[in-house]
């Protein structure tokens, strides 16, 4: 047969371009083994890439595991640290200190009983978060979510990480060309050919040469080189539903040597838009994301720096660096034989790091659906078309959601909550949650991006309440008040085994972590 | 884990310490495991169930025999006595310990006493220094324990590395079937995978030959046994 799909040409090698190299080929080992498949990732050196993606989702270490790298190699060398949730900052109002988790461990016995509704019944005091899961407690006293005689990848609770891009896509393309087989080319794209059919036939690289593939990846970033540039796929602008366009990012040193490395991702509310706090075990990654619209980079910058003068660090020296981008998603992200994944798909402001497992979403549908014929192209473009289209419309709403919510008073956050900004879909399920908490019935595929346990943990941390208009079940009562003594126990004794963020890290640098 | 308890020993300060080396029913040694080093391994695996562990500190693995179930229960005392001929280093050295500057370093450190130690008395048992200050014949013996605990603790470190890095050692979990109904598990163990070692060949099977390692394998093996001689301790109690 000459319609086989042997060889791949991934054009872009940011995180994006590694990670998809990376999972396509750790899963058709043997066919590259076999000489039947050959992974090329093509890199200019010329162009220096975003690298403001720093927080993952708990699907990451599962993604690593996967690609046989070992978790000590990758926390020593991607500067990485645990990331157990995020911890949203004062997004309810201007006047007075609030916040609530988004943690990573769903509630204790949430698939089993309508704990929500319990919660909301009893009109408790501590959160959802911090009744259910340990991991507001964990979050709270800094601690990690294991100990250093805790295997790989395993943990007490859930976890993704905070990572320097930079060095992670470094790290997975060391990883990529020598353990998984996959090519290296460093080059500058010239432009892409097409075929009479209108495929892509082959990328011309600086030198002229002419490289051809049967299957491209467009992980070129904003650029969208292939699907955008060559194949003329549309983007489809967001900007009348989530507003901010403008990032101002900056490194910040720590204080002192031994600060505390948070284990979650800090996000408080500003005037016209959040400030995102990471901790690295060498840094902190700082940024405001905004509307343009709504504040000038200027009156940004001077509330960015009141933030971090207001963590005790001198921001004479530091450097701050904007980034604009236009949020939103193409109209396809799979079109005739290329696919596109990471920024050239889309982008969305990062308050649920969404960025970095819609990359690892689609090179795994990638990788398990790989069109064996050029036949077969148009059938899984149609269902990933389909899948992906599903995705980033619930991940708009997720993130709308946080701004719905809140009872913020300055012009950004009162656009926010304008109807006709809010999508369809999002505005039903807020009139359905008036009066049932959100269930797995609310998001029924399988790969939902986010739970029915995320939407509750945001409905519920922000002072939206569900009223319930009948009783609840007392099998329900007893079911959820049992979990409630199970969870406090269980978090008093990881309270006493777990280990500080940062002491754990010192320790994997320092001893490693055991496979078994 | 220093508590205020413990003391750097000091002759001037310790002069008048004595301690009662015939009574082991003392709080330190109500403990469910003591750690256990290689040099000591075919000794103490003719009486005690030995297993792999991980150092709470570092995650390396180390060797630990199993004294009881829970928390705390230690089976082999039995009033005052120990039931066994052969007592683990880490028994015998006690109330005493060795501070060091961290945990790898191969370091001299320094000989404390835990001071809240029933062991310790001032009328009986074993004095640590003579009149000139010197360590009497007891503390020398203490001494020597300590700097074959030191290497030998190093030794089994770099041993057990190597096994784990052959594929030969195993997360276990061990459910104990007590009397009637009651039943119990040991978490946090590892074992020799026995599967593992019959299947290494070649330069693999001789390199741990070489190193010792198939020895400390067979070893760790035969030592389960003693399982069933806890568990009858155990049940006895009970009755």
């Amino acid at each position: 047969m000459d319609n086989l799909i042997k060889s791949i040409i991934i054009v872009g090698g940011g995180t994006a371009g590694w990670l998809t190299a990376g999972i396509i080929a750790a899963r058709h080992r043997t066919r590259i083994k076999n000489n039947t498949l050959t992974i090329t990732v093509i890199e200019s050196d010329n162009i220096p890439t975003v690298g403001v993606g720093e927080g993952t989702w708990p699907t990451m270490p599962n993604t690593l595991r996967s690609m046989g790298i070992s978790e000590t190699d990758f926390i020593r060398e991607c500067s990485a640290s645990f990331k157990q949730g995020t911890k949203f900052v004062n997004w309810d109002n201007e006047t007075e200190d609030s916040h609530y988790y988004h943690p990573f461990d769903v509630p204790q016995g949430a698939l089993e009983g309508d704990i929500a509704s319990f919660w909301l019944n009893k009109n408790f005091d501590e959160s959802l978060a911090k009744l259910f899961t340990s991991q507001e407690s964990i979050c709270d006293n800094e601690l990690a979510p294991k100990t250093i005689s805790t295997p790989e990848y395993a943990s007490f609770a859930n976890y993704g990480y905070h990572l320097d891009a930079v060095k992670f896509s470094a790290f997975l393309s060391k990883h990529c060309i020598a353990n998984l087989g996959v090519k290296h080319v460093i080059a500058d794209i010239k432009k892409a050919e097409l075929s009479a059919s209108g495929d892509i036939a082959s990328v011309i690289i600086a030198d002229g040469s002419n490289l051809s593939a049967d299957f491209f990846v467009d992980c070129s970033g904003f650029k969208s080189l292939l699907l955008g540039e060559a194949l003329g796929v549309k983007f489809n602008p967001i900007d009348d539903v989530l507003f901010a366009d403008t990032a101002l990012a900056v490194q910040v040193p720590y204080e002192k040597s031994n600060d505390t490395i948070a284990s979650y991702t800090k996000s408080t509310a500003q005037t016209a838009g959040w400030i995102w706090d990471i901790g690295l075990p060498s840094r902190r990654g700082v940024g405001y994301v905004f509307s343009s619209k709504h504040a000038s980079v200027d009156e940004v910058k001077k509330d960015l720096v009141t933030y971090i003068k207001n963590t005790g660090v001198n921001t004479d020296e530091l450097t701050f660096r904007e980034i604009k981008f236009q949020p939103g998603y193409r109209e396809k992200f799979f079109y005739k034989n290329c696919v596109a994944i990471g920024l050239s798909a889309g982008f969305l402001e990062p308050l649920e790091a969404s960025a970095l497992v819609m990359v690892e979403l689609s090179a795994t549908m990638i990788a398990e659906q790989l069109p064996k014929t050029t036949d077969t192209l148009a059938i899984i473009e149609q269902r990933f078309n389909e899948t992906f289209h599903y995705r980033w419309e619930r991940v708009i709403e997720f993130l709308k959601l946080h701004y719905i919510v809140s009872n913020r008073t300055t012009p950004f956050w009162q656009d926010n909550k304008k109807e006709e900004s809010i999508p369809k879909r999002l505005q039903d399920q807020m009139t359905l949650w008036k009066n049932t908490v959100p269930t797995q019935f609310d998001f029924n595929r399988i790969g939902e991006v986010f739970q029915a346990a995320s939407y509750q943990f945001v409905l519920y941390g922000s002072k939206f309440r569900t009223e319930s208009l009948f009783d609840i079940d007392p099998a329900i009562k007893n079911f959820a008040t049992e979990q409630i003594t199970k969870n406090e126990l269980r978090t008093k004794k990881l309270l006493t085994t777990l280990p500080s963020n940062r002491e754990l890290i010192e320790q994997i640098h320092q001893y490693g972590m055991k496979k078994i | 884990m220093a508590s205020n308890s413990i003391e750097m020993l000091n002759p001037a300060k310790h002069s008048k310490l004595r301690v009662n080396t015939k009574s082991y029913n003392c709080e330190q040694n109500h403990v469910n495991a003591a750690s256990v080093i290689i040099n000591e391994l075919s000794t103490v695996v003719h009486e005690y169930p030995i297993f792999i562990t991980k150092n709470n500190n570092t995650g390396d693995f180390q060797l630990t025999a199993i004294l009881g179930f829970s928390n705390g229960e230690n089976l082999y005392l039995k009033g005052d006595s120990w039931q066994a001929t052969y007592l683990p280093i880490d028994v015998l050295r006690r109330p005493f310990q060795l501070i060091r500057p961290d945990e790898n370093s191969t370091a001299e450190g320094h000989i404390a006493v835990d001071m809240s130690s029933t062991q310790l008395q001032d009328k009986k048992g074993e004095m640590l220094f003579d009149d000139s200050g010197k360590p009497t014949a007891y503390l020398q013996r203490i001494q020597k324990m300590f700097s074959e605990l030191l290497n030998g603790s190093e030794q089994t470190r770099t041993l057990l590395a190597k096994a784990d890095e052959f594929g030969l050692i195993e997360p276990v979990t061990i459910n104990i079937d007590l009397n009637d109904k009651e039943s119990t598990s040991l978490n946090g163990l590892y074992a020799i995978k026995q599967k593992a070692v019959t299947e290494l060949k070649g330069s693999a099977l001789e390199e741990c030959h070489n190193a010792g390692i198939l020895q400390v394998c067979h070893l760790l093996l035969s030592s389960g046994i003693h399982f069933d001689k806890l568990i009858k301790w155990k049940n006895n109690l009970e009755k």
